[in-house]
């Protein structure tokens, strides 16, 4: 495959799990307050949003360096794509400028030990001593 | 606003928003991934591409008038949500936690939230709409 042919798939991909993944951020930070007559609901669901799609990216990143096989369109689609527009940094600023400090505080914490704990359940970034290859 | 809590979710309407909200997600999350590889085969920091695009999403954000429902939905919710990632990020943070690396975890979570939300407040007083 040439190399803008390969570019043009990728970026298909991408795409297509991107917009799978902002309408299903859409759906639950968006119209299910709307459908529930709740907006406080927002920001903890954003939350469950941001940490949900971390802990994935990292469960199939952690995947990916396990496994020794391409895995370009797991890369592109999912990870790339649907978990990239799943989860949401410019709507968690938005939501920090006016207010929620406990949801930013807990989003900066747990987001990073969400995406670690998912390399872990994957296998692919096992807890080894320094100096010890696998 | 997009839609107020207790409106009702009219069918066709709230597809249409969906729908636009996909493609800015899809055309977000391409330019996303053509710049995090081009930081990434130039400079080898995907971490820093994952830096500017969520702060020139904070930049969208802050700039588009929240009052109209399909400018909300593609640029707000869409593109800037598709262009932006805390996935990524998460990786990326946790990564450098597992090599013991705090700096990079320092500039990546308190530091990339500090200038996303000075950038988002910049640019809402430039847009006119700072309260």
């Amino acid at each position: 495959m040439s190399t803008l042919r390969r570019a043009f798939h990728r970026a298909m991909l991408v795409g297509a799990g991107g917009a799978v993944g902002g309408v299903a951020r859409m759906l639950v930070t968006v119209l299910v307050p709307v459908a529930a007559g709740a907006p406080e609901f927002a920001p903890p669901l954003l939350l469950a949003v941001n940490l949900s799609g971390s802990l994935l990216a990292g469960f199939l990143r952690g995947l990916l360096e396990r496994e020794d096989r391409d895995g370009a369109w797991v890369d592109a689609f999912i990870l790339v794509g649907f978990c990239g527009g799943y989860t949401s940094y410019s709507g968690f600023v938005a939501m920090a400028a006016v207010g929620s400090p406990w949801i930013v505080a807990a989003t900066l914490v747990l987001c990073p030990f969400a995406a670690l704990l998912g390399m872990r359940l994957s296998g692919g970034y096992p807890a080894r001593p320094a100096g010890n290859p696998r | 606003m997009l839609l107020a809590a207790g409106d009702m979710l009219e069918m066709p309407a709230t597809f249409a928003l969906v729908a636009v909200a996909a493609v800015g997600s899809a055309l977000g999350s391409v330019a996303r991934d053509w710049t995090v590889r081009a930081f990434r085969a130039r400079a080898s920091r995907a971490d820093l591409g994952i830096l500017c695009v969520n702060l020139l999403a904070c930049v969208v954000v802050a700039l588009v008038p929240a009052t109209t429902g399909v400018l909300h939905a593609l640029f707000v919710i869409g593109l800037a949500g598709g262009l932006s990632t805390w996935s990524s990020l998460a990786v990326e943070v946790a990564g450098a936690m597992r090599e013991r690396r705090w700096a990079l975890v320092a500039l990546h979570v308190p530091g990339a939230f500090a200038m996303a939300l000075a950038v988002f407040l910049a640019a809402r007083v430039l847009a006119g709409g700072a309260s």
